[in-house]
């Protein structure tokens, strides 16, 4: 029973809830047709996070089945059904996880951002990408509810053609259909980065990031075609059963690889360039320290989209390409590592002498940096045409891509979701438990992967049901690596999503940051900023400074010559 | 390309505020990224060469696959049994008849007559159409002696298959373009029906001219290809 007290004053009305792109508008649809850049990117990654645990749980599987070197080490796991896991585990992995993660999630939802601009310029454009995408990934379970697919993530002919799994055709749909939401991801970028940049941002001035998404978008807008048309072919000579790729009818299986090597190295760089961009930004942010070498880093970043376009041959050594042929790719392949090297150099004098913050999302950045050295040196042995004869195939392949795809650039991806976390979100996560969630991702792939490059180098072929007892023990120590590193992802998902309902609130800027995204709120306004902002040096950390009553960093544009003078920055 | 309706700006170049609350089934107003009109279309014809750019690579590595294909020892034994139909030059005049009504459309809209754009609309929508029925007749023709039922069963003696079908593979990718084209393109004279271009503002019309054109350049492209490549013209019945 409850009485009315008049004495007692009326209880304050309930504050207006805060206007940001989380709030301004609600409900399923306002989400499903939105076309705010930032709310494209979050559905980017939420779908994106989805199809990493899928082919998480699909690794594990794999991983656990080769736990003895006998079949069904895991009952109902036969040898038809290990080959359907890989495929699925790759396929899933490449075209649905590492190609979408960093330039259609973490770029949708930075890149007006740090150019200051109010979204990207085809915003419809945009929102038909990210269906796009879900109408691939939908074709991608369609094809498991048809009888799934055994071909490997390489579609290569003649399994392709021939397979009795009838899952093939709507998976090739799948990754079509994945292609154009990637290409128009792509031209949306070149548009956004050519025409929306604010006064004062020259093209040295902009953040590595974009330098590095613009790379990736050339090579989405230039490489993905093929890809398309090879696909489509091959669903053509399954369908009409006639020779162009498969040599029982008459095609030419090595002009398939020639197709899907030219799009798929490349691809190799559409994961890794975006990925080199944000451990440009975390490296120069979490030292407090103007990135060191900034035209290097950028114009390397042409430099591999380039020499990317020109070195597929080394997937196809062993393929009876001329002996001259693979002389060249294998010259070219090395060249690769002259603007990659460029990029660690630099990042490594920017750490020199910095203030190092080691934050989540530095320790994502650092381990970056040591996975993708590894990663990047065991290439050569792929690329030397001697070494490679007899590492082909092998799992020492296997650990070399899973430490340039997954060890850099998921870890960079990580880092960057880490990173930018507090303005997506306007929360905190728990610092104490993302550092030991990296440990534990760090030492965990470090066991699985390491331990496969022993395998690999001592002779065990890659995608093998059975094995040889004496590889038994390596196995079983990369699985438990695996297991190791799986824990680490449940621990990240759990703090990242308990941090949404118990975060403490984010500042506009919690980590120093000087690029434009760390100027505007946390999480950003429907419109990023009412006015467009004027842009400095987006490295230069002097005018950072420590704010107690906003518990953040603070930009002195006072201190900024370049944001005191009017007109002094200059147009584009 | 993303058609972003100029009207919804209001005078004075500002984006007019988007309104907060529950969304409809219609897509939410964007933030306008851009204020200035012609930063606007400078952007545009950046987007639709980017993505020429990516078309002209789809189109180059298809074309490449057919000459593989083609001097293969296979494609090369069955080349000589399939002649180029006649009904291409049917088609190639179409198609040039259609490019032709629709920069004659830019030009009367450039001259602020918005009747002449309409009618040359109309005119490159039944071209294109008709372009694609003759195409259609092309590909049966061409099929028409390909036992289709033994192909399914892998019996690649069953007919000159790999020579009629990269025929068809390249010309109905045209094809499809010239059909994702059309659906703008019906789009775009409605637009002009109703009076929203201007001599000053025709944004979606000189768009089309470019891809309409970037088509026909293809479609010239590739009949090059074809005849330097097929042994001679013929009948269109498909094997001889």
């Amino acid at each position: 029973m409850t009485t009315l007290d008049l004495t007692r004053p009326a209880p304050p009305p309930p504050a207006p809830a805060e206007d940001n792109y989380l709030t301004h508008t609600r409900g399923f649809l306002s989400w499903a047709f939105t076309l705010d850049h930032k709310r494209i990117g979050v559905m980017y990654m939420v779908s994106v996070l989805v199809s990493f645990f899928v082919g998480g749980i699909f690794a594990l599987l794999l991983r656990t089945e080769l736990l003895t070197p006998g079949p069904e080490t895991i009952p109902g796991i036969t040898a038809d059904r290990y080959n359907v896991l890989f495929t699925l585990h790759g396929a899933i992995m490449v075209f649905l996880v590492i190609i979408p993660s960093v330039p259609a999630a973490l770029g949708n939802f930075v890149l007006p951002i740090m150019l200051g601009a109010k979204d990207v310029a085809f915003p419809r454009l945009n929102l038909a990408s990210y269906w796009l995408w879900l109408a691939g990934a939908a074709f991608t379970v369609l094809s498991l509810i048809m009888g799934a697919f055994d071909t490997g993530w390489t579609f290569y002919v003649p399994y392709s053609t021939k397979t009795t799994f009838e899952g093939v055709i709507p998976v090739l749909i799948g990754v079509f259909i994945l292609g154009f939401s990637s290409i128009f991801t792509g031209m949306n970028f070149v548009v956004t980065i050519h025409k929306l940049r604010p006064p004062g941002m020259t093209w040295f001035r902009m953040p590595l990031f974009l330098w590095a998404l613009y790379a990736t978008a050339i090579i989405q807008v230039l490489a993905t075609p093929v890809l398309a048309i090879t696909l489509l072919l091959i669903i053509i000579e399954r369908v009409t059963h006639i020779g162009i790729f498969d040599p029982a009818w008459g095609g030419d299986p090595v002009l398939y690889q020639h197709f899907f090597w030219f799009y798929s190295h490349p691809a190799v760089y559409i994961m890794i360039l975006p990925a080199m961009g944000i451990v440009s930004e975390l490296i120069s942010v979490h030292s407090h320290r103007h990135i060191f070498g900034y035209r290097f880093i950028a114009f390397s970043s042409v430099a591999i989209a380039i020499f990317g376009f020109l070195v597929w041959g080394h997937h196809m050594f062993t393929s009876g390409q001329s002996p001259l042929m693979n002389t060249i790719f294998s010259a070219i392949t090395f060249s690769v590592s002259i603007p990659s090297a460029i990029k660690v150099f630099n990042w490594l004098a920017t750490l020199y002498k910095g203030s190092i913050s080691l934050n989540t999302p530095m320790l994502y950045g650092l381990s970056f940096i040591i996975l993708f050295s590894i990663g990047g040196l065991t290439g050569l042995h792929l690329g030397a045409l001697a070494t490679d004869i007899h590492l082909h195939d092998t799992y020492f392949v296997v650990a070399h891509f899973h430490y340039v795809m997954m060890g850099s650039a998921l870890i960079a991806m990580i880092g960057g979701l880490h990173h930018w976390w507090p303005k997506m979100t306007g929360r905190m996560y728990d610092e104490r438990w993302g550092r030991i969630a990296c440990l534990l991702v760090f030492v965990g792939f470090n066991v699985t992967f390491f331990t496969q490059f022993l395998l690999g180098s001592q002779g065990m072929p890659r995608r093998y049901y059975l094995y040889q007892p004496e590889f038994q023990v390596y196995h079983v120590i990369s699985t438990l690596g695996s297991y190791v590193m799986a824990l680490g992802f449940a621990i990240t998902a759990a703090y990242l999503l308990h941090s949404l309902r118990a975060g403490r609130k984010a500042p506009a800027n919690p980590w120093g940051g000087r690029s434009l995204e760390w100027q505007c709120a946390s999480p950003p306004p429907h419109d990023n900023f009412a006015t467009t902002p004027r842009v400095g040096d987006c490295y230069d950390f002097s005018v950072i400074q420590w704010d107690e009553r906003e518990q953040g960093y603070i930009v002195r544009r006072d201190l900024d010559p370049s944001l005191r003078a009017p007109g002094a920055a200059g147009g584009h | 390309m993303d058609p972003i309706d100029a009207s919804r700006r209001s005078d004075d170049g500002e984006t007019p505020p988007v309104p907060r609350g529950r969304t409809s089934w219609r897509l939410p107003a964007a933030s306008e990224p851009f204020v200035d009109p012609a930063r606007r279309l400078a952007a545009l014809r950046l987007g639709m060469g980017v993505f020429l750019a990516s078309l002209a690579v789809l189109f180059g590595s298809t074309a490449l696959a057919f000459l593989v294909v083609r001097f293969s020892p296979e494609g090369a034994r069955q080349w000589r049994g399939i002649a180029l139909p006649w009904e291409l030059v049917l088609s190639t005049a179409l198609l040039v008849a259609s490019s032709i009504a629709c920069e004659s459309g830019l030009r009367a809209i450039r001259a602020g007559d918005r009747g002449i754009l309409v009618l040359r609309l109309r005119q490159c929508v039944g071209l294109a159409l008709a372009f694609i029925v003759v195409q259609a007749w092309c590909w049966s023709g061409l099929l028409r002696g390909v036992d289709v039922i033994s192909a399914f069963r892998g019996d690649a003696e069953a007919a000159p298959l790999v020579a009629a079908w990269m025929f068809v593979v390249l010309t109905a990718l045209h094809a499809a373009h010239v059909v994702g084209g059309l659906l703008p393109m019906m789009s775009i004279a409605r637009r002009a029906k109703e009076g929203r271009y201007t001599a000053a503002a025709h944004d979606g019309v000189l768009l089309l001219r470019n891809y309409w054109h970037f088509l026909g350049a293809i479609w010239l492209a590739i009949i090059l290809l074809l005849v330097a490549t097929m042994p001679a013209w013929g009948g269109g019945t498909g094997p001889t």
